[in-house]
């Protein structure tokens, strides 16, 4: 060995290290090492050692034991091919551990000149690496948690005690075998898409999925999927499995029992709105009957009259007094035509009022069927109308209503998947909402209410807007109005459940129920029902 | 003597309802209209002797409205229909100045015809006393 000038420096600055350190050229010939290196020959191998030139000569005595000749052909060529530095572990004579590195070192043209090789001892830490590992995994077997290790393939590397038994299965059968093609996996895309990450060393939530057992029972489990990784090895993925099976279906029992609690309180709502508008109801329906039972009484009295004059015509009178008599049968008949006419439209009338209360107030018509659009909003109208017609007046599609509310005839049909009954519950809520906030103005004599209803087509979708000009809400509640039990009609008895079951009817046709506030203007209330297509 | 009778309710068939039981009478002369404003400019226009008005109708109410006419003519007789017929209504219709109430819906178009008649038997009485009254004066 012949020490270099150019690197005396370096030499001093190495021989001060407490790690072993060989330059070499790019053929492998060692040119120095460094005290520690020094050390480390003269434990394992002969002084004469140090006579060897090449660099694997110098080593093989160490690291012979387990056949490796890196020094030869892996290490240096490696540097010379990627020009940057290259790390292996290395078994060792009397199951010793290393770690190498070699290094480049260049001249000032860039170009590399010699290697600088670095020897680590790392026996202890492998030790005790490897009895944690033997203690991890230990511990892994003694789990409640079903703990399962795959490669990024899917395969299975290691299987606990836990989950041997909740599956059934034993890690000998199923060993190096892919965990998808278990029976135990349903394919589940989000386990699918958290697996895929935790192979790219991307940490999911937690997923919650049913598993089957081989003999039918399944399920409930949370999984976590973490990667993991070995030196330079591929990601591994540890999967944590855990039974949630009872904080499932208690989870469940909750949820039904909450979707039971919310159906009963819209049918409350529905037998509230019905109480409110019952004096409405009554009226409409009173105004018809009125009208037809004067008829009949007024027909039962023409006929009287018309008796009376048919016996005059029978006795002798003058040209001119018959003439008078047939006159005024005429007109009695004439106004007869019209009472039949009037007592008919005013049936229909009553019956059309009875057929929205029914449709309105029928559970089974909870169920979302084919129906036409302006179906629950003419049943809405016609119940609502009597709150309305005295305080202003409403427009639908830009047409004046009046007593005779009729859209369906009117406007052409809007096909939706819904239901009739839900529907019309949203619409009386707002229309009921929009009185109740022109009540609460002061200014209310010189500014009648008025309710604007448009409902146009967009795309594949049935556009629906309620616009009043009542008061609106004041900005600072925007995000409280469709909370349930927030009301600003507390002191005239409002539940303030309405907005919340609107908005909830609106969910059930998969729609969001907005609001376009005019804060002391009025509001618009939005929502978009997608139409449904005959196939 | 012939009465000229305004029937207003924002109703029509109620209107016309009632026009067809009373005009078989040759006593009444018989108007409608289902606007409460235009019913205060026809009393404001011509003389009408009894007024039969609808309480709840839009624009203008019944209550409003028969204050109104009583300004303009002090001896029309106005009697009110209502459907929501509790005692302050009726109270306060009586209290300005309705001369008599009629309740809806109709039971019997007769007794509404009774109520009308007694107004109108009324209006000749007071006619007979102002005339003589006048008779007296002129003596």
């Amino acid at each position: 060995m012949k020490p270099d000038t150019e690197y005396f420096e370096f030499q001093q600055i190495f021989d001060s290290f407490d790690m072993a350190v060989i330059v070499m050229d790019l053929d492998g010939n060692v040119e120095y090492f460094n005290r520690e290196m020094k050390e480390i020959l003269s434990k394992y191998s002969q002084p004469s050692m140090v006579e060897r030139k090449k660099c694997y000569e110098l080593c093989q005595d160490i690291w012979s034991e387990a056949g490796n000749r890196f020094c030869s052909w892996c290490g240096i060529n490696d540097v010379i091919n990627k020009g940057k530095t290259v790390k292996k572990f290395v078994k060792g004579a009397d199951k010793t551990h290393w770690f190498f590195s070699w290094a480049p070192i260049r001249n000032q043209a860039h170009k590399i000149t010699k290697i600088v090789k670095t020897v680590t001892d790392i026996t202890d830490q492998i030790e005790e690496k490897k009895y944690l590992g033997n203690k991890l995994m230990d511990i892994f077997s003694k789990m409640r948690i079903g703990i399962m290790i795959l490669d990024d393939k899917g395969k299975i590397i290691f299987l606990n005690g836990a989950m041997e038994k909740r599956w059934g299965l034993g890690f000998n059968e199923v060993a190096y075998t892919y965990f998808p093609e278990l029976e135990i996996y349903d394919n589940n895309s989000a386990f699918n898409r958290a697996f895929d990450n935790a192979c790219r060393g991307i940490r999911s939530n937690e997923i919650e999925m049913e598993m089957k057992r081989y003999d039918g029972q399944s399920f409930q489990v949370s999984i976590d999927l973490i990667p993991f990784k070995k030196d330079n090895e591929n990601w591994q993925v540890i999967m944590l499995e855990q039974d949630i099976t009872k904080l499932f279906n208690e989870k469940e029992l909750v949820k039904n029992d909450l979707k039971k609690k919310e159906a009963k309180l819209v049918e409350l709502d529905k037998l509230a709105a019905i109480g409110q508008l019952a004096a409405g109801i009554a009226h409409e329906l009173n105004t018809p009957t009125t009208y037809v039972r004067g008829n009949m009484q007024t027909f039962g009295k023409y006929t009287k009259i018309i008796a009376d004059l048919v016996n005059r015509l029978q006795d002798d009178i003058p040209v001119s007094e018959r003439n008078a008599v047939l006159d005024r049968m005429e007109k009695l008949i004439t106004n007869m035509k019209e009472i039949a006419q009037s007592s008919f439209n005013g049936t229909s009338r009553i019956m059309k009022i009875i057929s929205s209360m029914k449709s309105f107030v029928h559970t089974r018509n909870n169920m979302p069927i084919l129906i036409n659009i302006y179906a629950p909003l003419q049943d809405a109208l016609i119940l609502v109308f009597n709150r309305i017609k005295y305080k202003g007046s409403v427009f639908v599609n830009e047409m004046k209503i009046t007593n005779d509310i009729n859209l369906i005839d009117i406007f052409p049909s809007i096909s939706i998947l819904g239901s009739e009954s839900r529907l019309s519950q949203l619409f009386i809520i707002l229309f009921n909402n929009s009185i109740d906030a022109w009540e609460s103005k002061s200014d209310k004599k010189k500014d009648p209410l008025r309710i604007d209803i448009n409902v146009s087509v967009k795309k594949n979708a049935v556009k629906i807007e309620i616009k009043d000009n009542a008061f609106g809400f004041p900005d600072a509640i925007k995000d409280k109005i469709f909370e349930p039990f927030y009301t600003t009609k507390s002191k005239t008895g409002g539940t303030g459940l309405g907005l919340s079951i609107a908005r909830q009817i609106a969910a059930e046709h998969n729609t969001v129920l907005m609001a376009d506030n005019m804060p002391g203007k009025g509001v618009n209330f939005k929502m978009k029902i997608r139409i449904h297509k005959k196939t | 003597m012939k009465f000229n009778i305004l029937i207003v309710d924002d109703e029509i068939e109620i209107i016309n309802t009632l026009t067809r039981f009373l005009e078989i009478d040759d006593r009444f002369k018989i108007q409608s209209t289902t606007d409460a404003i235009e019913a205060l400019d026809i009393v404001r226009k011509e003389k009408i002797h009894i007024l039969i008005s609808d309480i709840m109708m839009p624009k203008l109410n019944g209550i409003d409205l028969l204050s109104k006419v009583k300004k303009v003519d002090s001896l029309i007789q106005v009697i009110t229909m209502t459907a929501y017929s509790t005692v302050p209504k009726v109270v306060s219709c009586l209290g300005r100045g309705a001369n008599d109430y009629i309740l809806k819906p109709f039971e019997n178009l007769e007794d509404v015809q009774k109520i009308i008649d007694i107004t109108a038997e009324k209006l000749e009485r007071w006619k007979h006393v102002l005339i003589e009254s006048k008779h007296r004066e002129i003596k």
